[in-house]
């Protein structure tokens, strides 16, 4: 006889009650079926709003289906043991104020595991998420890759055979998500298996099983390569030429037979809807990715429109001598902790500037005092000309500013804080209204208008708070990690808008944790360890490693940049 | 300067529409304001009505029969209970069974017959002194009375003190009450939501997209103080609407000063709030620093006991808290029909006060946001 | 949720401990533990007092004779009067519209010859009756200090003319009539009332707030220990506050306290039950610190000051409102409170309060379990 799945879910379904009085019901599931043998580890992905996290909290026993069945570990989940599974919710569910050993202990011994009768495995689980040194650090002075790591350690800290993952890979650079992903199967131990929502294709590929949710059904089941698969023969790649390569994939972009393009590495790859093939000007057949079939299965046939918020910004023109963003020997001490050391570069009008590093290297420290939120222990910012030390609400009025964490306000809807912020910029009246129609209408919150924004899937916040930076159409726009957490064809049109506005003229400053990304970037600083260690655009990045193997990715060139800067300190010392 | 009334403006809905649009928190802020006003301004009295007592009687004349008689003939002494013993009525006492006890000698009626001074015993319940205190006064001078209608010697009368009482002729104490509660829970109100001001930003996570908005620290106070005032004013003015029509609590005086009143005494409790407010990292530290600070300016504010009657090092302290001036005011304009001046009077300490705390509220806020 | 099986011990240990690290953390709490039971200590201890000293008496002499001159001067002596003389009623009357003066008292013509010559002729007063307490207070007093005045002038002029019955007063637990013997156990009283339901008000609300009640309720924590383990720190605090009061209270004021310390703890206990799972039922109903705050305010705090007994009479307030207070908590406290310090251990007394109090304990306890279901909306 076989043995019992470790999931089976029968036709399950689950309305909510609408966010507001009176308000329809929202449908977030409707029948869903699947099936998950033991040991097995299952990729969720999907557009936001998709019905990931009502799954998830289904799973857990946190919401209870309307109809349909729901086993977990071979019962009913309603007698589930709860202490057979491990669940980390979106964000965990961290007590800020408590010390990382303070909360490891808690969910270690509500999960029954005593840590001074289990010293190994308390010391595995510090050793392994590197948290190790900061026992003592309060969770809220975590980084945010340190933050995920910890709370992903609470959540299978007794080793449970079934983990529940929600979003354990958001805002947490590349190196630090790969090992979230190896420090979930070690942590778990053989036989264990993971659910394990994500917007990164990439992540979703490494599970045995990926599941594409899309309001409420299941678009696609089964193995990744499958998922690749269907977009074998509409996937093209061609090289890029050195210069204009934004202007390049702009104008691939809105062809209406490509659905997706992007630049990997020195190469633009799209995507084709139904039979067309690009041909010509250097493009041949490439190698389908999990994120090509994601993007055709959800397509929705309609081609990328030239972005209506970019064309609201006004033409402004570059002047060499006046850039736009200035940061001049930028240095910030906490204590005897330096958090930034002398981060000096300029930014001008309509170049998009990229800030790579690790997380907690101190992009946020740097990104922070020039956007005014730090007063720099020396130096000094300008943003538009205007210093930030003497003029700084003048400085402010002159950027956008899109925070990494969400930090709009929760209990209002969505119109009510786009509302708020356009007046905080001094739009009045007809003009606000104007303003915020406009934003609504190019980042699709039309359905979301009337909603607490608190409650809205992560990716539609993310897209709340692009529109709130961009409503007063400013100089100078500041980008905190905008795409983490959104799914990848919504990737697409954030950089879609970024890139069209940037070409009017305007400088974006944009932290970013995606190496495609990065590559869209005109120029990038790439700081490790509170220092500046790298400039320069993508290509001098990568020329900056040695060759080995014929031309290095991007990603190997982060990664390089920073072991040696790694290894030159560790020398000195 | 347009720019900061436009980015104010939207502060100030944007708060509003925090404070406001949850159901539950307009419930607490209208709903439960009035049933509190009506149900302690006439639960809070400090007259003693139903008032039961013990007696231990010995005496068996004519004096202690009249004596026991006009006691029971009082308003406000619901029973007396005969009790065997002295240990029985302390017992009885202890138990708070009854306030306090008679305790009349044998030979009362012997003494008056010989109009020799006779004393009657009186025990009372120490626990209760407010009450006890008030009730040796009514014995005493029933005492007194009867004591002068048994009299024969045909001493001179003495005079007495014939009493009046302005503006509240039959002392009914709801008259104080009422209008008084007005100042305490407007200040509950006021103070708990503006103490919330900032630290919910702080809390919530959204301090930082606040402090990248081009606003100034004293735009971004301004918008705040706008929830908090209307709180007030709106509750203020509902409860001087609403007093006369479920009690006889008569309004003598304008209505346009006291709603002048309550705006500036709302203005002075939002910025005590806002001041607090930008200290406090969490809503758990706003909300117990907002705390700290009502129950003394409560308790400061002559509503609980006259001002007069505290020690003189509390008394400026007093001066100072904006609730003895608002008292001050309600209690005039209810009652005493007071004039424009003397209003004005009680609303300049106001006014300083709110000055004061919105000039310390802007200073804190540039401190604690770099 | 079985108590015998270790884990579940266990997992109720490890929210104790987290509860301790949070009010650690936060210094705050320990603001409202130590500072507010000694301001409220020093509040009630001297701002409060219940008898009326002091009171702004204006004065006018219509007589000038010798007579009225004694009298105004005896009542300048008199420690519950302050005294203004004013040449007529007529200046003196702004003064009792701006409440700088709470009477005025006025010696008629022909005082002095009415008192000898008969029919006297009477003072007259005129109260602020806005005032209503100091209003009566100064009335009684006046005329005491005019029959003292009348007697003490009689006795000097040999004349007996003593009262033939009088009262002579004992007061059973307080002799000296002391006021802060009633206030201060009250007092005591609004402090564990705050404690217990302002702080727990918080607690829970805070957790489905920063969504680390998802996070809780997903392990195998049953929701009982969760409740339980979450007050008990809350319960240390309140009895911690309780005991820095009853410090303050026999070593600062000097108040005796004849009862046993295990009758406090036990009464302390019941109440803290009640209140504590009052504050936390609010906190997981309306899962808004902002609103649980102003439910416990509303429903917590201002209920113990105010209908609870120990500043206003419960029998003297209007029928419908004297039902109200049987649910009022604070209610079954004071009287045994008071009693402690004051009296002893009435037994008698104190079971039948400690045993409504720790029905309102379990009640609140039942409700809370319910109104935590295991689902995140």
């Amino acid at each position: 006889m076989a043995e019992a799945p470790l999931l089976r879910l029968t036709d399950v379904t689950k309305r909510f009650k609408g966010l507001r009085r009176g308000a329809a019901p929202v449908q977030a599931l409707r029948g869903i079926s699947l099936s998950l043998s033991p040991g097995r580890s299952l990729g969720l992905v999907g557009p936001d709003a998709g019905g990931k996290t009502t799954l998830m909290r289904i799973l857990a026993g946190l919401v209870e289906a309307d109809s349909g069945e729901v086993e977990v570990l071979g019962a009913p989940v309603a007698l589930l043991d709860r202490s057979l599974i491990g669940y980390m919710p979106q964000g965990g569910a961290l007590y800020a104020e408590l010390s990382v050993e303070q909360n490891l202990t808690l969910y270690a011994r509500l999960r029954g595991l005593e840590p001074s009768e289990n010293p190994e495995r308390m010391e595995l689980l510090y050793r392994a998420t590197g948290l190790a040194p900061f026992m003592d650090r309060a969770v809220s002075r975590l980084s945010g890759g340190m933050r995920q790591k910890l709370a992903l350690a609470c959540a299978v800290v007794a080793a449970p055979p079934l983990m529940l993952l929600d979003e354990p890979s958001v805002g947490v650079d590349p190196v630090s998500r790969r090992e979230i992903w190896d420090l979930a199967q070690e942590l778990a131990g053989t036989g264990s298996s993971i659910v394990w929502t994500t917007s990164i294709l990439e992540d979703a590929g490494k599970c045995d099983e990926v599941l594409l949710l899309h309001e409420g059904r299941v678009l696609y089941a089964g193995a990744p390569e499958g998922l690749a698969g269907q977009a074998s023969g509409r996937t093209f790649a061609r090289a890029l030429p050195p210069w204009h390569r934004r202007a390049a994939l702009q104008e691939v972009l809105e062809r209406p037979d490509v659905i997706s393009a992007t630049i990997a590495g020195s190469n633009l790859r799209a995507v084709c809807r139904g039979e067309a093939a690009l041909q010509g000007e250097g493009w041949a057949s490439a190698e389908p990715s999990a994120e090509d079939g994601f993007s055709l299965i959800l397509d929705d046939g309609r081609p990328l429109e030239p972005s209506a918020l970019a064309a609201a910004f006004p033409l402004r023109e570059s002047n060499p001598d006046l850039p736009a963003i200035a940061a001049i020997g930028l240095t910030r001490h906490y204590g005897a902790f330096t958090a930034a050391q002398d981060v000096s570069f300029t930014v001008h009008p309509g170049e998009i500037f990229g800030l790579l590093g690790p997380n907690g290297a101190g992009k946020s420290t740097t990104f922070r005092m020039l956007s005014g939120l730090l007063t720099p222990s020396s130096g000094r910012g300008t943003v538009a000309g205007r210093d930030l030390t003497t003029a700084r609400a003048e400085a402010r009025e002159a950027m956008g500013y899109m925070p990494q964490k969400f930090s709009l306000y929760g209990d209002l809807s969505v119109e009510a804080n786009l509302r708020f912020v356009a007046g905080a910029y001094g739009l009045k009246g007809a003009a606000a209204r104007v303003a915020v129609d406009r934003v609504v209408g190019a980042l699709a919150l039309q359905p979301f208008l009337s909603a607490m924004a608190g409650l809205l899937p992560l990716g539609i916040k993310q897209r709340l708070a692009l529109g709130a930076a961009v409503l007063h159409t400013p100089p100078v726009l500041f980008l905190d990690e905008p795409t983490s957490g959104v799914d990848p064809l919504v990737r697409r049109e954030f950089w879609h808008h970024i890139n069209a506005i940037a070409a009017r003229g305007t400088a974006v400053l944009v932290t970013t944790h995606f190496m495609d990304e990065a590559e869209n970037c005109d120029r990038l600083l790439l700081i490790n360890r509170s220092e500046a260690i790298a400039q320069g655009t993508p290509d001098d990045l990568k020329r900056l490693v040695p060759l080995e193997h014929g031309e290095p990715t991007l990603e190997q060139a982060f990664i390089a940049l920073i072991e040696a800067q790694h290894l030159a300190e560790n020398e000195a010392a | 300067m347009s720019g900061a009334l436009i980015r104010i403006a939207a502060m100030a809905l944007k708060e509003l529409r925090v404070v406001l649009l949850d159901r539950r928190v307009l419930t607490t802020l209208v709903i439960s304001p009035v049933i509190q006003l009506i149900l302690f301004g006439f639960a809070t009295t400090l007259e003693v009505r139903n008032i039961d007592l013990g007696m231990v009687n010995r005496d068996t004349g004519v004096a202690s029969e009249r004596f026991v008689a006009a006691v029971a003939a009082v308003a406000n002494v619901r029973s007396i209970h005969p009790y065997p013993n002295e240990a029985a009525l302390v017992e009885a006492i202890e138990q708070r069974k009854v306030l306090g006890g008679l305790l009349i000698p044998p030979d009362l009626s012997a003494r008056v017959e010989r109009q020799d001074p006779a004393e009657i015993g009186l025990l009372l319940d120490g626990r209760r002194i407010n009450a006890a205190q008030i009730v040796s006064g009514y014995v005493g001078e029933i005492a007194a009375q009867t004591g002068a209608t048994l009299r024969s010697d045909g001493a001179p009368a003495a005079p007495q003190i014939a009493v009046r009482h302005w503006y509240n002729a039959n002392l009914e104490f709801r008259w104080f009450t009422l209008p008084g509660m007005i100042t305490l829970i407007t200040t509950v109100l006021v103070l708990s939501v503006s103490v919330q001001a900032i630290a919910r930003e702080r809390e919530s996570g959204t301090w930082d997209e606040l402090m990248a908005l081009p606003m100034r620290h004293w735009e971004i106070l301004a918008g705040k103080c706008v929830p908090a005032f209307c709180v007030g004013l709106f509750n203020g003015g509902l409860y001087v609407a609403i007093i006369p029509l479920v009690s006889d609590v008569p309004f003598n005086g304008s209505l346009g000063l006291m709603l002048l009143a309550i705006a500036s005494f709302s203005l002075a409790v939002t910025a005590i709030g806002l001041s607090i407010s930008t200290l406090a990292q969490n809503q758990q530290q706003a909300f117990l620093g907002g705390f700290l600070v009502i129950v003394p300016m409560m308790l400061l504010s002559g509503y609980a006991s006259p001002v007069d009657s505290m020690p003189a090092w509390l008394q400026p302290a007093a001066r100072i808290d904006p609730l003895s001036h608002m008292l001050v005011v309600c209690h005039g304009l209810f009652l005493k029909a007071m004039p424009a001046t003397m209003v004005f009077e009680q609303i300049w300490p106001m006014l300083a006060v709110a000055g004061v705390a919105l000039i310390l509220a802007v200073g804190l806020l540039k401190w604690r946001s770099e | 949720m079985s108590w015998r099986d270790p884990s579940a011990v266990r997992r109720a240990a490890a929210i104790r401990t987290k509860e301790w690290a949070q009010v650690w953390r936060d210094p705050s709490t320990f603001g409202l533990v130590v500072l507010m039971p000694l301001i409220l200590m020093v509040l009630f201890g001297n701002a409060v007092s219940l008898d009326v000293r002091g009171t702004r008496l204006g004065i006018v002499d219509q007589d000038h004779t010798a007579a009225s001159r004694a009298l105004v001067d005896s009542l300048r002596h008199n420690r519950y009067f302050a005294l203004r003389e004013g040449p007529s009623l007529a200046g003196l009357e702004p003064g009792l519209t701006n409440g700088t003066l709470r009477g005025i008292a006025v010696i008629p013509d022909g005082f002095e010859q009415g008192m000898v010559r008969q029919p006297p002729r009477d003072v007259q007063l005129i109260t602020d009756g806005s005032q209503v307490n100091t209003a009566t207070f100064l009335t009684g007093h006046l005329r005491g200090a005019l029959r003292d005045w009348v007697e003490a002038r009689a006795r000097e002029a040999g004349q007996g003319g003593g009262p033939v019955l009088s009262i002579v007063p004992r007061y059973s637990y307080n002799p000296g009539l002391e006021s802060r013997y009633m206030l201060v156990p009250g007092a005591i009283g609004i402090v564990m009332a705050m404690i217990g339901s302002l702080l727990t008000a918080l607690i829970m609300a805070r957790e489905y707030e920063r969504g680390t009640m998802e996070g809780l309720l997903s392990t195998p924590v049953s929701i009982p220990a969760l409740v339980l383990s979450k007050l008990a720190p809350y319960y240390v605090l309140g009895l911690a506050s309780t005991g820095i009061c009853v410090l303050v209270a026999v070593y600062g004021y000097g108040l005796p306290f004849r009862g046993s310390i295990f009758a406090l703890f036990l009464i302390a206990s019941a109440f803290l039950a009640a209140v504590l799972g009052q504050g936390l039922l609010i906190s997981a109903a309306t899962k808004n610190q902002f609103v649980s705050t102003q439910f416990a305010l509303l429903s917590g705090f201002l209920p113990s000051l105010l209908l609870s007994g120990f500043l206003f009479e419960i029998d003297s307030m209007p029928r419908a409102i004297q039902w109200l207070t049987y649910i009022v908590p604070a209610r079954y406290l004071i009287p045994p409170l008071q009693s402690v310090f004051l009296v002893g251990d009435v037994w008698s007394l104190f079971v039948p309060n400690i045993l409504i109090l720790c029905g309102f304990g379990a009640f609140f306890f039942l409700r809370v379990t319910r109104a935590i279901k295991r689902r995140i909306a």
